[in-house]
């Protein structure tokens, strides 16, 4: 009952935010799809974006990161935009060169 | 009862519940249609997240960027590769194994250095007293994005003034990086060659990218002539020229010395520059097809009468019927 009658803190939100990455990182070495190991990717981005605005916010901790935390949280969304174009890319060529998308199968380059 | 609860700490729980939810929901998921499904809810309760920690123009850049921008890209991507196979792909149990020992340790180590530092835990006290103007940040956001930091203009000291001028050139850079990273993803993901129907149905003339722009070897019927040659060129100048003069002010500080008064700035100059090597293997390669040295694209040089003459000759005239010493026929 305590959590939903006290305030929150940044805590809370660095909570949520290692469970995105947590689950992320075991998305990308878990999954065989190249593209739920890009959302896998997408998952960790997110998780260290919350830890970025928590510590920015204003109405969670007086000492705040300030605008600092908001400006880098817009920057890593603009390299997840740009990351996921360029795998995306990739993935398709990859899929039109070997009508498959298990990242297992993607080992020509093995020594 | 509802007195008592803190709504702010409420919608944290329930948008935070989502996210987590939905995020361990693409973990354990093993069909790809319903892990996009699953990161799509994931990622629009996090702009709520964004929301509640005041930070409404990143939770909407959130939402118009990541969920209306990165994840449709996514989707199609799904939709692209979803042959019956790929659909649903198991992971091997072993490595499930493996992969929750490390997930775990590592959540575990996260979750004791969160909640052990005390300042973080503790919520600040005056929460209730703050307004909901204490969050208007988009503006402040745009400032320092063109190098001017509102927030922090009072630095006392002068050691640290110089790291107040804001976030001009990592915005610089990142526009730059986006924009070659969009080209080489198209450049990555585009179909191998163009066709043109030449008037032999039979065959079909293709020709690639590079081979039109940078290769002067072969010849090139009239249409490449005038639709890379003429129309594409012109269209790239002119679009340059246009981001000088309407784009770039005269007296932004930062450019004023080189950019003219006339429209001619740096920007179109240097396209312009880019723009004579494809102008000029276009044109070699049309002279080939007439059956004529690479060299008459010399030929403007002449005043007015050369310039007619190319016109006429690479833009009208059709190309030696059959082979020639330059290559074959790109229109039989």
């Amino acid at each position: 009952m305590s959590l939903l009658t006290e305030p929150v803190g940044v805590s809370h939100f660095l909570v949520v935010g290692a469970v995105m990455f947590v689950t992320g990182a075991i998305c990308m070495a878990t999954k065989r799809n190249a593209l739920g190991v890009l959302m896998g990717i997408e998952l960790v981005l997110n998780g260290a974006n919350i830890n970025f605005v928590a510590f920015g916010s204003k109405y969670l901790r007086e000492e705040s990161l300030g605008l600092d935390g908001q400006l880098i949280a817009l920057f890593v969304i603009v390299l997840a935009a740009a990351e996921a174009a360029v795998a995306l890319a990739i993935a398709l060529s990859f899929y039109n060169n070997h009508a498959t998308i298990d990242v297992d199968q993607a080992d020509e380059l093995k020594g | 009862m509802l007195n008592a609860i803190n709504w702010h700490s409420f919608l944290f729980l329930l948008f935070g519940g989502m996210s987590c939810f939905f995020a361990l929901g693409v973990l354990l998921s093993s069909n790809v249609v319903r892990m996009a499904f699953y990161l799509i809810v994931s990622l629009t309760a996090t702009a709520g997240l964004f929301f509640l920690a005041g930070a409404k123009f990143v939770g909407a850049m959130q939402i118009m960027i990541y969920v209306g921008g990165t994840l449709v890209l996514l989707i199609f991507g799904v939709m692209l590769t979803a042959q019956a196979a790929f659909v649903s792909m198991k992971t091997k149990s072993s490595d499930w194994v493996l992969a929750s020992i490390v997930g775990a340790s590592l959540f575990a180590l996260l979750f004791v250095a969160v909640v052990s530092v005390e300042d973080w835990r503790v919520p600040r006290e005056d929460q209730s007293a703050l307004t909901v103007t204490e969050g208007e940040s988009a503006t402040l956001l745009g400032w320092s994005l063109i190098g001017i930091r509102v927030d922090k203009e009072e630095q006392p000291d002068p050691q640290l003034q110089s790291g107040m001028s804001g976030y001009l050139l990592p915005f610089e850079i990142i526009s730059i990086h986006l924009l070659v990273v969009l080209i080489g993803a198209a450049f990555l993901a585009r179909t191998k060659t163009i066709v043109f129907h030449g008037s032999a149905p039979a065959r079909v003339f293709s020709m690639s990218y590079s081979d039109i722009y940078f290769s002067w070897n072969g010849r090139a019927p009239r249409e490449i002539f005038w639709l890379h040659g003429v129309i594409v060129l012109k269209a790239i100048y002119i679009l340059a020229a246009a981001i000088d003069w309407f784009l770039i002010p005269n007296d932004f500080p930062l450019l004023t010395a080189e950019n003219g008064a006339n429209g001619l700035g740096w920007l179109t100059v240097i396209v312009a520059l880019l723009l004579i090597y494809p102008a000029i293997v276009i044109r070699i390669k049309r002279w080939h097809d007439r059956d004529k040295r690479g060299l008459w694209v010399l030929l403007p040089f002449i005043p007015v009468i050369g310039v007619i003459w190319e016109i006429v000759e690479l833009g009208f005239l059709r190309g030696t019927v059959g082979t020639n010493r330059f290559g074959e026929d790109p229109l039989q």
